[in-house]
């Protein structure tokens, strides 16, 4: 009989590795990131009174606008390659979608519905539903169908995926609003670190919306209507978002002068980005749990 | 450092700050002139010629805008075409940024014009360019004419205008009232002196009071244009020669002033201008012109007397050797003939030989008739004690000349004084209005006398259109009954009847002059007055033929023109000087005093009125006076007998205005409205019906984002706003309304407003 | 010595009916969002609003949020006054005329008095038209400058194309003019269009 050294503590029971990057966490620790520094910069632009011009600007305004792509790059690509199964296209889902939008969404979506002429001068619910029908609508569906015809289905393998890619999408698509802001509208540096946020978070909360409804058909069997319903409410949050955004930011009158309000845009981005992100967070969990159930219960 | 030396070094640089602020903006500080609004209206006014395709710059002047819709006030001499002022089109330049000349913007019409007074409103009524404008759609800034009556010596003036022939900004130049000159033309207040130091291409621009509203009109009119002289600057090669020199249009370029003509003169011209209304004489002759000047009738000044006070007609009340120390007013009278509005005429009084600006009168128009007795005096001034020099000049060259001595007592030699005329009633009293007298076989005189001795020679001369016609016996001498002070009547008589026209009575004591009084002969005896116009009525025809046929009216209905007006008239002799006042709601809009020129009785004088538009509604009044005296009166209504208020009269309010910028680029958005909603209206009853009669003012941003709302704002209503452009999210405000603790005084509101992208 | 290449592949994933359906009710929701989209647009875009004059007996309908103006020298007039810059205008005025008088004196006179007041005015065309209603007109394109009146402020002057149609009815003469920034009159007269298919008179 042989001795036999045992500890007192129980085994340690052997856990199954996540095979894959966690994609909530990468898009929260991106997010936060640029809104600190696009608040830092705000302030640090009003209160020093910076006024660049001419290259300085530009340099200062790209860089600016590179921030989100990098942080993608750096939370989300980078990281991906870190994990054991990592997810392919990622790069190739972002940088398509931002030529898509440069190539056809935006100049095509500017021709064709010539929002400036009409909307700005419209009533609010009729603001909401023209942005809803327009701008929304070819966004949401740019984002869509990259990463419908890029990755799916085989790149969805666990429904984390689909946030992952839609989230690469809306980076760049963002990246490509805020190319178009910068060189069209000759933003001050303040208001350029506010609107680079609000793009993101309003092209984040559509693709979180994607996510889910792709998610959906891909791992449960949904109405074929869902989708459908996910780019309409995508396009809603665009929709919603362009408007109150805008009339929170527009300055009212008064003889003492009036200025825009783009920390009230701000915070109505950070609050819709939270907002629609937990709220389909709780989806995600809730269908995981659900599948998770399902197959427990299919378990011998 | 103690710390009492830190609190006195602390309190000593506050005060220096204090000091700092105060010098740093003189006009603001000390006054209640709107400087920027007061620039703006003021405009240089260049009057010009084409010579061959060249124009040529012929006069220069400064003026002030007066209404909205661009009539500007000015002086006649620098507008009208004349001898000095040969051009025809009015060039009028703007100051668009402050410290900045003039830049020449549109062009401009005399609308009304008196050349004696020398006050001119001219209406821009063409860009530069020559297109034709809608003076509906201008809206530029203007002042308000103050009370000119209510100004008193000392009082703080601003004058402002322009110092040079177009390369000069415009200048502010504080100083007071140092005095006032009578004269028959506008009495006592027919000038006001001024200390301030005003450059003669001023002319024409505007004195302000305290509260910033015109008082006066800088006024200076210029010799015939001389070279050699220097009353005059050459600055265009006119003659195409290739050299600027004396044989180049020379732009008359004046001496010194010291006068503003009082802005009460200009209120008739303005109400005309305004009314529109023009009034013609279609049968009847009215003298306005006048003969060119030749050897014969050159124009002289002549008799020259002094006098302590004027009477209500305009005469000596007594001639005066010398005046008393502490004496507060002196006149001097003098005859005048061949004078014509044209004619420049000057005082230079010296005061033991050296030159006293204050009662000085720099060149001036000629603001009387063609002939008779004139005055330049001035009251409420104190005149030091002194030998003083009066000296008369006409057109830059000087004629007669007087003396007086100021100082020592009263004079307590024998004086004659206080003539007035009328008729004779049963009791022996003279009766009538005074100075006019219906004409028949007897006209009376009763004047005062003092310090009278018996057997003191005196003598009394009476003329008839400057020919004698009856004086006292040779010898005469003052009876002792009549004592040595008291009232004495006098008269002339003709049994064949004394003819219509005008009288004068000299009186003489001693063989000086004493006493001098004119008075008029005309029309029908109706007891002691006289009955010279009757009849006067209206009508409206198509021609005049019609007219004068046509039943009389006295109520027209609205938009009505022409109208016409006719009176009867009996024995006014030829030249008798007679004005005609026309008013509306009681504001005299025309008034035109001439010499009659037609037959001595008549009937249907004919004016008539007329208006491209109609006359406007209003209770309409014709006076007819001769001398001070009126002598008939009548009035018509049209439409509902009362003008129409115009909102856009008044240039009391707060201007509005500012820059429209992105809120993103921060750069400025052209192109933006601005609308204004009335206080009857919100901004959701608007964007209902948007109709403009909810509007209030309109504006348009510029390319730089600038936008100004031309219609001042009254404190205390409540208007909405709306800001539009496309591509931009609108703004829009209900109960905008100007509060003391937002802007506690009248200067402009300049805000910034962030138009947001989208 | 032989070389065997085994290709591994992933084995394929099957789209089941319903996701196609999914897609395909996704892309054509696309399509009828846009179309939508679209229709919006053009709602608020040429939407009028009537208008009346039965003293003059005028029916039209004008775009919707214009400003109108009867105040002036004309039956009324409509402005966009979004318009940056030169605000884009209609406007119709009615002039009483001699029964002899034809289009082209009409025509003639309006030139007269333009040229006179502006020197900026030039006539491009003129041509018969014919108008919904079977109407005979004229019209007559021309341009000129306009620039602000507030000479304080620094505002560009816009060349302005005009457009006046002309037509005789009843002893008198209606003339529908379209105003518009030069550069801008092309996309802006389908309104004008538009309003003239409406006006009745």
């Amino acid at each position: 009989m042989s001795s036999r050294t045992r500890t007192i503590t129980p085994d340690e029971i052997e856990q199954e590795r996540y095979p894959f990057r966690r994609a909530w966490p990468s898009i929260i620790v991106e997010i936060a990131i640029l809104a600190g520094v696009c608040v830092g910069v705000y302030f640090i632009t009003r209160l020093l009174n910076i006024q660049l011009s001419g290259l300085p600007l530009s340099i200062v305004e790209a860089a600016l606008i590179a921030v989100p792509v990098i942080l993608w790059i750096v939370f989300s690509l980078m990281r991906e390659q870190a994990a054991d199964l990592p997810r392919f296209r990622l790069l190739i889902v972002m940088i398509i979608t931002l030529l898509a939008a440069n190539a056809v969404t935006i100049p095509a979506a500017d021709a064709l519905f010539q929002t400036s002429d009409w909307l700005p001068h419209e009533a609010t619910i009729q603001r909401i539903l023209g942005y809803t029908f327009t701008l929304g609508v070819a966004q949401a569906i740019t984002q869509y169908l990259v990463v419908y015809y890029c990755v799916y289905p085989r790149g969805l393998r666990v429904r984390a995926d689909s946030i992952a890619y839609f989230a690469a999408a809306s980076v760049g698509y963002a990246a490509m609003l805020n190319i178009h802001f910068m060189l069209n509208s000759t933003p001050a540096l303040d208001v350029l670190a506010l609107t680079v946020f609000a793009n993101q978070a309003t092209s984040l909360a559509m693709s979180f919306m994607l996510a889910f409804g792709l998610a959906e058909v891909r791992f449960a069997s949904p109405t074929p209507f869902l989708m459908m319903i996910m780019l309409a409410l995508s396009a809603l949050i665009f929709g919603a978002s362009v408007t109150l955004r805008g009339g929170l930011v527009n300055g009212g009158f008064s003889l003492l002068g009036s200025e825009a309000s783009p920390l009230y845009g701000f915070a109505f981005s950070t609050i819709l980005l939270v907002a629609v992100g937990v709220v389909i967070a709780f989806f995600f969990r809730t269908a995981e749990r659900r599948e998770e159930e399902a197959a427990l219960a299919q378990a011998p | 450092m103690t710390l009492t030396s830190k609190l006195r070094l602390c309190s000593g640089a506050i005060i220096t700050l204090f000091a700092l602020l105060l010098i740093g903006s003189p006009i603001q500080a000390q006054t209640g002139l709107d400087v920027e609004r007061v620039q703006r209206a003021t405009v240089l006014v260049m009057q010009t010629r084409i010579v061959g395709n060249t124009p040529i710059i012929t006069c220069v002047g400064s003026g002030t805008i007066v209404s909205r819709d661009g009539l500007i006030l000015t002086n006649a001499h620098n507008t009208l075409p004349g001898a000095n002022c040969p051009g025809d089109t009015l060039i009028i330049s703007l100051n668009i940024r402050p410290g900045e000349p003039p830049v020449a913007r549109y062009q401009a019409d005399v609308v009304q014009a008196d050349p004696g007074l020398d006050l001119a409103l001219i209406r821009i009524t063409r860009q530069v360019d020559g297109r034709l404008i809608d003076r509906t759609a201008l809206a530029l800034p203007f002042v308000e004419l103050g009370d000119s009556e209510s100004v008193n010596l000392d009082d703080t003036i601003t004058v402002v205008g322009y110092p040079g022939i177009g390369n000069d900004p415009i200048v502010f130049e504080r100083g007071t009232v140092s005095g006032f000159a009578a004269e028959p033309s506008g009495g006592d207040k027919s000038w006001i002196k001024t200390s301030a130091s005003i450059a003669a291409t001023m002319s024409g621009g505007g004195a302000y009071n305290q509260n910033g509203l015109l008082i006066g009109i800088p006024t200076t009119a210029p010799l015939t244009p001389n070279p050699t002289t220097g009353n005059c600057i050459s600055v265009q090669d006119s003659n195409a020669d290739g050299l600027i020199n004396t044989n180049d249009v020379c732009i008359p370029s004046g001496g010194f002033i010291n006068l503003l003509r009082p802005s009460a003169f200009v209120q008739p011209l303005l109400q005309a201008a305004r009314l529109d209304i023009t009034i013609s004489f279609p049968l009847q002759s009215v003298a306005t012109t006048s003969a060119p000047v030749t050897a014969a009738n050159r124009p002289r000044f002549r008799y020259l007397g002094f006098s302590p006070s004027v009477n209500a007609a305009g005469m000596p009340t007594t001639i005066i050797r010398s005046l008393p120390t502490g004496s507060d007013s002196l006149y001097l009278f003098f005859d005048y003939e061949n004078m014509t509005p044209e004619t420049v005429y000057e005082l230079r009084v010296n005061t033991n030989g050296i030159p006293n600006p204050n009662f000085s009168v720099s060149p001036v128009r000629w603001s009387g008739g063609q002939r008779g007795l004139w005055y330049v005096g001035s009251s409420g001034q104190p005149f030091p004690n002194g030998t003083y020099e009066f000296t008369l000049f006409i057109d830059g060259i000087a004629g007669d000349s007087a003396r007086l001595v100021v100082g020592g007592g009263p004079d307590e030699g024998p004086a004659f004084s206080d003539i007035v005329f009328g008729l004779l009633d049963s009791s022996g009293n003279v009766t009538g209005t005074g100075y006019v007298l219906p004409t028949g076989t007897t006209a009376s005189a009763r004047f005062l006398y003092r310090n009278m001795n018996a057997g003191t020679p005196w003598a009394a001369i009476w003329y008839y259109e400057g020919q004698e016609v009856q004086r006292t016996d040779d010898g005469t001498v003052w009876a002792e009954s009549d004592g040595a002070n008291g009232t004495k009547t006098i008269s002339v008589q003709s049994v064949t009847g004394l003819l219509p026209g005008s009288y004068r009575l000299e009186l003489y004591v001693e063989g000086r002059l004493a006493a001098v009084s004119d008075f008029t002969l005309a029309g029908g005896q109706d007891g002691s007055f006289a009955r010279i116009f009757s009849d006067t009525h209206f009508t409206t025809a198509s021609s005049i033929q019609e007219a004068l046929s046509a039943a009389p009216i006295t109520s027209f209905s609205a938009g009505t023109s022409p109208i016409f007006a006719m009176f009867d008239w009996q024995l006014i002799g030829s030249g008798t000087l007679w004005r005609i006042d026309w008013s509306v709601d009681n504001q005299v809009f025309f008034s035109q005093t001439q010499p009659w020129s037609g037959a001595p009785t008549g009937s249907n004088f004919l004016m008539q009125l007329a208006s491209p538009s109609g006359l406007p509604d209003g209770t309409y009044r014709l006076d007819l006076f001769i001398g001070q005296i009126q002598f008939d009166t009548a009035q018509f209504r049209v439409g509902i007998g009362q003008l129409p208020i115009d909102r856009f009269s008044s240039a009391e309010g707060i201007i509005l205005r500012g820059r429209v910028i992105n809120s993103v680029s921060r750069e400025g958005v052209p192109g933006v409205s601005v609308l204004l909603i009335s206080e009857d209206y919100s901004v959701s009853d608007f964007t209902q019906d948007w109709n403009q009669n909810q509007l209030f003012a309109t504006a348009t941003t510029d390319r730089n984002g600038r936008f100004e709302i031309n219609l001042p704002l009254q404190r205390d209503v409540q208007y909405s706003v709306v800001l539009l452009a496309e591509g931009y999210l609108p703004i829009t405000a209900d109960g905008v309304e100007i509060t003391d603790e937002i802007h506690p005084d009248n200067s402009p509101i300049d805000i910034t407003l962030e138009l947001t992208p989208e | 010595m032989s070389t065997t290449i085994i290709e591994v592949r992933e084995a394929p994933v099957e789209l089941t009916l319903r996701q196609r359906w999914s897609h395909y009710f996704a892309i054509i929701y696309a399509i009828l969002a846009v179309i939508i989209g679209i229709n919006l647009r053009d709602t608020a875009l040429y939407a009028t609003v009537p208008y009346s004059n039965p003293q003059v007996g005028i029916t039209a309908f004008y775009p919707n949020h214009w400003l109108i103006d009867n105040s002036g020298n004309y039956v009324f007039r409509v402005r966009d006054m979004s318009q940056t810059g030169f605000k884009t205008a209609m406007q119709v005025n009615i002039i009483p005329i001699n029964q002899d008088m034809t289009t082209r004196n009409i025509l003639e006179t309006l030139i007269l008095n333009r040229s006179q007041t502006d020197s900026t005015f030039r006539v491009l065309s003129q041509e018969p038209i014919q108008l919904s209603d079977g109407t005979e007109a004229t019209q007559m394109r021309s341009t000129f400058v306009a620039s602000d009146e507030d000479p304080f402020l620094e505002s560009i002057p816009t060349v302005v194309e005009r457009l006046d149609v002309i037509a005789v009815q009843g002893g008198q003469a209606i003339i529908i003019s379209f105003l518009s920034d030069a550069q801008t009159f092309e996309s802006n007269y389908p309104r004008f269009e538009q309003f003239l298919n409406d006006i009745d008179f």
